[in-house]
């Protein structure tokens, strides 16, 4: 199978007046039509591997890889205007909290066909049908209704929901959600990550999943790439978490509370600067 | 949300039947109570200050019974609460009194200067937000590049340099000089026979009367003024625009918008602007007030026959009729705008609609 993604080497730092700071240091790993979930604690530098293959880090930002293929295209050289086109339409993104990354002030069905009006060139009526059906398609029960509504009238699950519609309806090949959950109430948490799982395995997408939460990766995806300091520490089949051999990865999943056992104190992360090398 | 899902069509439909009445009444009772606090403060104002209206009408020198006469029939010998409930059934049927400068009855006086100030205000603030909004998006977009510097600094000028002395600067230099307009005042005396005013916005007045020799006329008076009040108001939206679109610009929404796909100039117009113009709704219609008042400078370098000069001349010459008149006057015209902001407000911001 060929690859979707082929990272080798990332790195995205940042020069700030007091230094460069470096967010991705040498990440590489490669993609097919699976769910990779890449872990780790904030600031490891998941968030910005997930932003640079979507081409949008901060303008300052710079980003150095040896790789960086997607389906073909090398991304590195893809001029702004190939990037933007591809954004959406080929690779998009779900963000964390749909309170704020929906606009406020555009309808939900009107950011959906914006999306799809950007990439493709159909008409209104089709754009709306085609919006309606991708609600149906996130199981949003009255696709009707919710078009018509505004973001701060739905809740948060319903929010994400939209989200998702609005990042799947270009049809995209490679979605990376970053903590696509995390804002949640957790009763929604599964609604949502079962529709993206089933969407994702309807539609042969490849997906990233960034989050911090290792058992609900480790129960979502294929793959499992932990992340320390803006490297991968450890990657492994999600089913085999526990054979974990990394120190770090294993104190995070000693940090899990048990249901049913007391444990005074509760383990704290160790964190050796030798890891970071 | 849920509690809306349930409901029957047409008792939504009655809710929200309800619900805007409960938004006009709301407005309504706004309203009334701010007017009762204006005419308070002014019938207050008229109260205390050191110039005795009777002596104002009859001069310093009439016998002491005519003195007493005349303060019977204007009702000054009444409790306050009585002399209160008098004015304001004459302000609120539109009476002021007399101008003791003019000898018109102030509604008079004002009917005319009036228009000529809110001509100005209007023409400058359309300059303004032209000019100013454009601006500041750029110099939020291009943040600390050269651009930014330069409307910055633009803005600075605009903020501190005195109105009079850059408006005798732009006489001397645009109308004596390279003569490209016209000069003081708000029409030539070619045309004091031939133009007659309707409605006392001249431009508006021109297009009535398919005047178009009067209408360049006009422009060519108005626009000097009009682009020095636009300039300083300018200055004023393009450093809010600014400061408002780089907190637009911060948001997740954006972020989505591009992980859309989407191009910047439809990022920058269609997402963010769209959302920063809430704001900035309320910044141009204080600004708007604020020439609505009649700049008094401007009014004087340019001799334009508006509110300004009319209240600052009244002033001089204690004629507090004229001077509590125009202060009504503008105390309204805050209320309307106002109102008018909310309304604006309303229509941009969904989530500030009443459901």
């Amino acid at each position: 199978m060929r690859a979707l993604l082929d990272v080798e080497d990332l790195r995205v730092s940042f020069p700030t007046r007091t230094g460069v700071i470096e967010a991705v240091r040498g990440v590489s790993f490669t993609l097919g039509r699976e769910r990779l979930g890449i872990v780790g604690e904030s600031g490891s530098g998941k968030s910005q591997t997930g932003r640079a293959i979507m081409g949008l880090t901060a303008e300052h930002g710079v980003i150095a890889a040896g790789k960086l293929d997607f389906n073909g295209t090398d991304l590195l050289k893809a001029s702004k205007a190939e990037r933007r086109a591809l954004r959406g339409k080929r690779i998009a993104m779900v963000l964390q909290d749909p309170k704020y990354s929906l606009n406020p002030v555009m309808t939900i069905g009107r950011q959906i066909v914006e999306t799809l009006r950007t990439h493709e060139p159909v008409g209104r009526a089709e754009a709306k049908r085609r919006a309606l059906d991708m609600l149906a398609a996130v199981q949003i029960r009255d696709p009707e209704r919710v078009f018509g509504l505004y973001p701060h009238e739905v809740s948060g699950g319903m929010g994400q929901r939209a989200m998702i519609a609005m990042m799947l309806i270009a049809g995209p090949e490679l979605l990376i959600a970053d903590e696509p959950t995390s804002a949640l109430d957790v009763t929604v948490q599964l609604d949502v990550l079962g529709i993206l799982n089933h969407l994702v395995a309807e539609r042969g997408m490849g997906l990233i999943f960034i989050s911090h939460d290792l058992r609900l990766v480790s129960s979502f995806c294929d793959r499992v790439i932990v992340m320390y300091a803006g490297r991968i520490v450890e990657e492994l089949p999600a089913a085999r978490l526990s054979d974990a051999q990394h120190p770090y990865t294993r104190g995070l999943l000693n940090c899990m509370p048990e249901i049913g056992t007391e444990r005074h104190p509760l383990p704290v992360l160790d964190r050796k600067p030798e890891w970071k090398t | 949300m849920s509690m809306m899902e349930t409901r029957k069509p047409a008792g939504r439909a009655r809710r929200r039947a309800y619900g805007r009445l409960k938004s006009v009444a709301g407005f309504l009772v706004v309203v009334a109570t701010t007017y009762l606090g204006l005419l308070a403060v002014t019938f207050f104002i008229g109260r205390v200050v050191p110039i005795d209206p009777v002596l104002a009408i009859v001069g310093d020198r009439a016998p002491a019974h005519v003195v007493e006469r005349v303060r019977l029939e204007m009702g000054l010998n009444l409790p306050y609460y009585q002399q209160f409930w008098l004015y304001m059934k004459g302000v609120l049927s539109g009476d002021f009194g007399t101008s003791v400068l003019t000898t018109n009855p102030v509604m008079t006086d004002i009917r005319r200067v009036f228009p000529a100030t809110m001509e100005l205000a209007t023409v400058g603030t359309i300059i303004g937000a032209l000019l100013g909004i454009p601006l500041g998006v750029l110099a939020a977009v291009r943040r600390g590049s050269m651009s930014d510097q330069v409307v910055r600094i633009v803005g600075l000028v605009g903020y501190s340099v005195p109105i009079f002395w850059l408006g005798l600067l732009a006489l001397l230099v645009f109308y004596a000089r390279l003569g490209w307009v016209s000069g003081p005042g708000r029409i030539d005396v070619v045309f004091e026979y031939t133009f007659t005013p309707v409605t006392g916005f001249f431009l508006l007045d021109a297009i009535i009367n398919r005047d178009w020799a009067a209408f360049r006329d006009i422009l060519s008076h108005i626009i000097l003024p009009a682009s020095l009040l636009g300039y300083f108001s300018m200055a004023y939206i393009s450093r809010m625009t600014r400061s408002f679109m780089l907190n637009e610009l911060g948001q997740e929404y954006i972020v989505a918008a591009r992980a859309k796909g989407l191009s910047e100039a439809r990022i920058i117009w269609g997402h963010a602007l769209r959302n920063a113009a809430v704001p900035l709704i309320t910044v141009i219609a204080l600004s708007y007030a604020g020439l609505l008042e009649g700049s008094v400078l401007t009014e004087t370098v340019f001799a334009w026959p508006g509110l300004g000069l009319y209240i600052t001349n009244s002033l001089q010459n204690a004629d507090m009729n004229a001077v509590l008149g125009g202060t009504i006057v503008i105390g309204s015209v805050f209320i309307a705008i106002n109102l008018l902001s909310d309304v604006l407000y309303r229509m941009l911001d969904p989530r500030t609609r009443t459901r």
